[in-house]
């Protein structure tokens, strides 16, 4: 049976040339030419002394990569890989997933007496991602033997979506609630004044409004409206996941060969803008993930902000997808319910089914419904409409990255994709016009933006 | 209001700072560029001194070409047919004196060879450990050594 390790041509090559330098130098008379091969023979006596060459008997390489705690994207995660079986080699090149820098990682050469070896990883993705493969070539002195370049087992980890840091939303006033961070309709103990009324025995002394009894010698009641707390639904439309056209992958030689130049140059033009104080190869990594994000990466990073963000405001949250395909998580509060979140999150994917009829979705009364869609087509549009006849809040998060797509998208889809934009716009419209606030994520501070269309909405009342 | 990672819920910053310092390092197409000035050497070298100009060029092309391949694919054949036609040139045009160009061609010889072995197994984008070459170049240097002291000793008494 014959293992990992073999004779290279180096091998051979010593051979043939020590052989043919004494052969010829003899044959010929020729100290010189004998004296030609002296320091090859010397060498492969000296390399075949360091370590024998005898393949069969020789162990196989092997390399395993190991990435410690929970993965979180856009951090930057440490990667242990342990070289095992390395006595017969003297070096051996190994393929780390260095990330930091280059987006296809990085070869390192080490001695063959090295052990371990510690990389960084930029995990830029999130979901079930493949994050190491630490390919390994092994050499033995003079590279007169190598075992490889072997395959080693791939390093997959579940990387929970990044958490964008974004403010509460400021949602319009919730029917009923005692205490929490929104106003409410009902009167009671709470921060909302609607108006001052006379002062009445058993009235607390820290509702009384001071600086009108200083005014007026009289003394007046502050009268509030109630604080609330609300159940928010996150509800994703997974039923398809558009992004930009993506590059096509070099295939022939050459090509990859220019890619590879233009990559290279990339570099050099990073570090030179870094050495400015400019951005660097990280942050021009970042905008091209980016700028490839599809409806899902949006409607992900959505819901991980907005659900983050009202949790930390004392809100119950829970998750669910249009087409129910996946068992909902229930609204509940605290961290733990954000990591709950987060795991159901980075376990998504598209997936084709129907939406189904918001009278199944489970929602419980005085629900606020977050849809996070990218109103490609009636179905979500109408599901948005029918739960705010239901009596629900709904916020509609546009997930639809339609800059990146036309961008990207060629000269033939361009006007298709522009039919498909307007029909998109009218559906937004008529969601608009039903009194449901559409907030677009890529456009960024959705806060903003929601505060903005409430108040045009109430001008328009 | 400045947004905390602690009153938004968002993670922590990752960690930063340079971390561990790396050993020192040779990126792997320098390797490739001394084989290719080693191969050159052995090619200049070879042709120097030699008589006859239709046939140096014909051993100037073939050891060209070799020298080539031997650069673009270290692990090609391209590494034995330089050396051998370098030593059978040198068995054509040279004379059979022992003197200082014998000494550095065959010290040539012996870091092409070795070049071209190590860098058949190492690829061009690779950062290469200056520990990992560290044996190979002290067996080269000895092998090296020992034979030009030969060289000197046996010039010496003869």
């Amino acid at each position: 049976m014959t293992g990992p390790w073999r004779r290279t041509a180096a091998f051979y090559r010593a051979l043939a040339l020590v052989v043919f330098a004494v052969g010829m130098g003899l044959a010929a008379g020729r100290a010189d030419v004998v004296i030609l091969g002296a320091p090859l023979a010397l060498g492969l006596l000296l390399a075949l002394l360091a370590r024998p060459v005898r393949p069969a008997a020789m162990a196989a390489p092997r390399s395993a990569a190991s990435v410690g705690g929970t993965l979180v994207s856009r951090s930057t995660v440490g990667v242990t890989t342990d070289l095992d079986d390395l006595a017969d080699a003297e070096f051996a090149t190994v393929l780390l997933p260095d990330t930091t820098a280059r987006p296809t990682g990085s070869t390192r050469t080490v001695a063959g007496s090295q052990t371990q070896l510690k990389s960084t990883l930029d995990s830029r993705s999130w979901g079930p991602t493949m994050l190491a493969r630490p390919d390994l070539m092994a050499a033995g002195p003079d590279g007169l033997t190598v075992a490889g370049p072997g395959a080693a087992q791939e390093v997959w980890e579940l990387v929970l979506p990044a958490v964008h840091a974004t403010p509460p939303l400021q949602l319009p006033p919730i029917n009923g609630g005692w205490a929490g961070a929104h106003l409410s309709r009902r009167p009671g103990q709470g921060n909302d004044l609607v108006d001052l009324r006379d002062y009445a025995p058993g009235d607390r002394m820290r509702s009384v409004h001071w600086r009108a009894y200083a005014r007026l010698g009289k003394l007046y009641t502050r009268r509030t409206l109630s604080d609330a707390d609300v159940d928010l639904m996150l509800c994703l439309d997974v039923r398809s996941n558009l992004g930009p056209r993506l590059p096509v992958e070099p295939a022939s030689l050459i090509d990859r060969m220019l890619a590879s130049i233009v990559d290279t140059v990339r570099l050099i033009r990073d570090s030179r803008s870094e050495r400015a104080g400019g951005p660097g190869t990280r942050e021009r990594l970042d905008a091209e993930q980016r700028a490839r994000y599809t409806t899902l990466d949006h409607a992900v990073h959505a819901a991980t902000a907005i659900g983050s963000a009202q949790l930390g405001a004392g809100d119950r949250v829970g998750v669910m997808t249009v087409s129910s395909d996946r068992r909902q998580i229930r609204p509940g509060s605290g961290t733990r319910h954000l990591q709950r979140i987060r795991y159901f999150l980075a376990n998504l994917t598209a997936s084709s089914r129907r939406v189904t009829p918001v009278a199944y979705w489970g929602l419980r009364p005085g629900t606020v419904v977050i849809l996070c869609s990218p109103l490609t087509d009636d179905a979500a549009a109408v599901a948005a409409a029918d739960c705010a006849a239901r009596g629900h809040q709904v916020l509609v998060i546009d997930t639809l990255p339609g800059e990146q797509i036309l961008r990207a998208a060629g000269g033939n889809d361009r006007d298709h994709l522009r039919i498909l934009t307007l029909q998109r716009e009218l559906r937004l419209e008529s969601l608009r016009r039903a009194g449901i606030p559409v907030l677009n994520w890529e456009a960024g501070s959705i806060e903003l933006q929601l505060a903005t269309m409430l108040k045009a909405l109430r001008g328009r009342r | 209001m400045t947004l905390s990672a602690s009153t938004t819920g968002a993670d922590p910053a990752p960690p930063t700072g340079d971390g561990p310092s790396s050993p020192p390092a040779v990126a792997g197409w320098l390797l490739r560029g001394g084989l290719a000035l080693a191969v050159l050497a052995v090619v200049v070298l070879t042709l120097v001194g030699g008589s006859g100009t239709g046939a140096l060029t014909v051993a100037g092309l073939v050891l060209l070409a070799a020298g080539v391949a031997t650069v673009v694919r270290p692990d090609s054949p391209g590494a034995v047919f330089l050396l051998l036609a370098a030593m059978a040139a040198h068995l054509m045009f040279d004379s059979a004196e022992i003197d200082v160009g014998v000494a550095l061609l065959a010290a040539l010889i012996a870091v092409v060879h070795q070049l071209a072995g190590i860098c058949a197994a190492i690829p061009l984008d690779a950062r290469v450990d200056v520990s990992a070459l560290r044996p190979a170049a002290l067996r080269l240097v000895v092998a090296i050594v020992v034979v030009e002291l030969g060289i000197v000793l046996v010039t010496l008494i003869g």
